[in-house]
């Protein structure tokens, strides 16, 4: 992973990586984070590809999908919360439908519009 | 033979006093019914009536012993005591065996 | 002479009737003195006096006939003829024959004995005969052919000198209880083999020590313990109820409603097996002792099919959510896209190709899609170009749902712009579709749009969502590759995946 790049106005942009398989969705989230003024760290469709970029890549904040192609994205939700990194659940399950390792992560329902994600998003980072 | 023949179509109407199953009066009943079986058959009526539980019922035929055995039908009225053990007389007493019996018991 | 003749017949006939009369008197008197009389009457101003010649008075006599008339028990003497020589009022009941008619007659005249067993009959002369009493069961058809199954004891009546002179049968009537006992056991019968062949465990427990006296077969095969070891330990001890306080707690609220239910409770038999149980306990009295009987009801599977619908219903709703966060996607990227114009058009298309993806993937159960289902579904609007200028190349291959997905929405980009600026845009251009497992080190699969015969075409100057569709998120959801040239003859497009990014296992394996 590159260095955490920097903005023209000298103030540090969050890097976001986003945990999505459907890659229409991958994709808008992406352009959305943009167009907000994030970086996107990268996109992982799998689950080992989510957990190889949570071990070794730098970042803020992950938007998880809570299922990665049929697979539980539980384990992701895991290793982020054991490298103390802030994430959001997007998710397609009713709440009482929800896996235990997503309990008290900030979960959004399918579908959610671009800025539902970005608020909540810009919610779980630090304040600048 | 015509009183025979009389005889034959006659009805009996019989009473027998007993005391409840003392000796005697048990074995009146048996042999008195035995006899009617044999002799009377299909023409008689047998009251037997216990005086030992219906003391009163030995008002009316003078009973003064019992067992005590009353022919009310055919006329006339003929009583006969004792277990009736003695078949011949009671027979003889019914009128059930003139020529035969008398001509038996008497060579 | 007439009249002097009838009253001499008259006094002749007179005459022979006082003679019988003393006849009589004098038979009389020698009956008595001979002992041939049982007893005297004495006509006092009370009624008629009886004595009794045999040491009893008349009153021991009428005492004793009385008691006799008050037994509920049937009581017969019968002389060595069988001939019934006394009969008591529960007799003259009981075969429905008065007393009178009855003395003297055979006993046979009253009823006729049917014995039980065959040999019944011989073992009750043999014990008459040989201990002068004998005991014991059979039925008595009444002369009016009405049966009674009676109870009998017969003891052999015996004279001064030891010799039998009759017999005394004393008889009680147990139609109705034998009646009873027939339908008791009927029952018994009955309700002991719905106990032995129910598929549902069943206990029976002591209300007051709280513990098991009865189990039946399911319910040991329920637990694994043979039913003597079932037999006096308490529900916690078979691992029913958690613990002793879980125990007192049902057997309180037993006492209360009478019924208590668990829809769910764990059951873990030695053998280390895991049932979920459904108890239903009910107090009953049983003869006055009250006694709980325990249903239960091995709902371990059901339970499993309620949980595994329970996780369908998750996965249905999860995919609904996905997909319409899906066409949410593809409206804002048509939107910020595309022609506003045209975005009506252009949304109802995709969502049109979106919804032949899914069907696919619903007929196949969201296993997989074969790849020339997918393309025939969305080429569906030029169904007759088919086999003629679209041609499609391929072995059979099925398409993981997030391969068929992104392959599916590339297909319906590369369609609609084959038809509005390409090949199929004229009428001699053609399309082809080929596909193919490409066997390496690292296998892969690969799948080529290619035109030919169009009107020439130049890369768009601005990367529309088309672009992007055939692109970015066709490699995103393959993690693969793809190339676009824009050639003299028409346009080119190739998707290269690995193989297990793509295909589905089976296919792999096949």
């Amino acid at each position: 992973m590159s260095p955490p790049t920097t903005s023209r106005d000298n103030q540090k942009k969050a890097s976001i990586l986003i945990v999505e398989d459907e890659a229409t969705l991958a994709f808008c989230l992406e352009e959305a984070l943009i167009d907000a003024g994030f970086e996107v760290a990268g996109v992982a469709g799998r689950l080992e590809t989510a957990l190889a970029m949570i071990h070794n890549g730098v970042f803020d904040a992950a938007i998880l999908d809570a299922n990665l192609a049929g697979v539980s994205a539980g384990p992701a939700a895991s290793a982020m919360a054991a490298r103390g990194l802030p994430f959001i659940v997007v998710s397609g399950y009713l709440p009482e439908q929800q896996q235990t390792a997503f309990t008290g992560a900030l979960c959004l329902q399918k579908p959610c519009r671009p800025d539902r994600v970005i608020r909540a998003l810009r919610s779980i980072l630090p304040a600048q | 033979m015509v009183a025979a023949a009389a005889h034959a179509a006659t009805r009996y109407v019989l009473r027998l006093y007993v005391t409840g199953s003392t000796p005697h009066s048990t074995r009146a009943i048996s042999n008195i019914r035995k006899i009617c079986e044999e002799h009377l058959d299909g023409r008689y009526d047998l009251e037997v009536i216990d005086i030992s539980q219906y003391p009163s019922l030995a008002k009316g035929e003078q009973i003064i012993a019992a067992p005590t055995l009353i022919r009310k039908l055919p006329l006339p009225l003929r009583r006969f005591i004792g277990d009736m053990s003695q078949t011949q007389r009671i027979l003889l007493g019914l009128d059930l065996r003139k020529a035969e019996s008398s001509s038996a018991k008497l060579p | 002479m007439h009249k002097h003749l009838s009253s001499r017949s008259a006094l002749l006939d007179e005459n022979a009737a006082l003679h019988a009369q003393l006849d009589e008197a004098a038979e009389t008197l020698r009956a008595i003195r001979s002992g041939e009389v049982d007893a005297l009457v004495v006509q006092s101003s009370r009624g008629p006096q009886i004595y009794t010649l045999q040491g009893q008075d008349a009153e021991t006599n009428r005492f004793r006939g009385e008691m006799l008339a008050q037994v509920s028990d049937a009581i017969i003497a019968v002389d060595g003829d069988e001939r019934i020589t006394y009969l008591n009022a529960a007799a003259e009941r009981l075969y429905g024959f008065d007393g009178p008619r009855a003395l003297g007659r055979t006993l046979t005249t009253i009823f006729k004995s049917r014995w039980l067993h065959p040999q019944d009959e011989a073992a009750a002369r043999t014990a008459l005969q040989e201990r002068g009493e004998w005991r014991g069961e059979n039925v008595h058809v009444r002369h009016d052919g009405h049966e009674l199954n009676v109870e009998s004891s017969i003891t052999v009546l015996r004279g001064i000198d030891g010799l039998p002179t009759g017999q005394l049968a004393v008889i009680r009537d147990v139609t109705e209880r034998k009646q009873n006992e027939d339908r008791v056991l009927v029952s018994e019968i009955r309700y002991r083999r719905l106990f032995e062949a129910a598929h549902d465990g069943v206990l029976v427990l002591d209300a007051g020590t709280h513990r098991i006296i009865d189990a039946n077969p399911f319910m040991t095969q329920m637990l694994g313990y043979p039913r003597d070891q079932l037999i006096g330990k308490e529900l916690f001890e078979i691992g029913l109820l958690r613990d002793d306080a879980a125990s007192q707690e049902m057997f309180r609220n037993l006492e209360r409603a009478e019924q208590v239910r668990y829809e769910s409770l764990p059951l873990e038999s030695p053998g280390g097996r895991h049932q979920t149980v459904e108890v239903v306990a009910n107090l009953y009295e049983e003869n006055g002792r009250p006694v709980i009987q325990c249903n239960i009801r091995d709902i371990t599977e059901r339970r499993r099919s309620e949980e595994h619908v329970k996780l369908l219903m998750a996965e249905v709703n999860h995919r609904a959510k996905n997909l319409l966060a899906v066409v949410q996607a593809v409206a804002y990227q048509t939107a910020k896209h595309g022609d506003p114009a045209t975005f009506a058009d252009r949304l109802s298309e995709r969502i049109g190709g979106l919804a032949a993806g899914q069907d696919l993937l619903v007929k196949s159960e969201w296993k997989g899609v074969e790849v020339c289902e997918l393309v025939e579904a969305q080429l569906a609007h030029f169904k007759e170009l088919i086999g003629r200028r679209v041609v499609l190349d391929g072995p059979p291959a099925q398409l993981t749902p997030q391969a068929a997905q992104g392959i599916g929405m590339a297909l319906h980009e590369l369609a609609t712009n084959a038809v509005k600026y390409g090949a199929l845009s004229n009428g001699e251009g053609r399309v082809r579709i080929v596909w193919k497992i490409i066997a390496d080190s690292t296998p892969a699969f690969s799948i080529s749009w290619l035109e030919d015969g169009g009107p020439k075409v130049a890369a768009p100057g601005r990367k529309g969502f088309g672009q992007i569709v055939i692109g970015r998120m066709a490699e995103a959801a393959v993690q693969g590759v793809a190339a676009i040239t824009y050639g003299e003859s028409g346009l080119s497009w190739n998707l290269s995946a690995p193989l297990e990014d793509t295909l589905t296992v089976i296919q792999v394996a096949a």
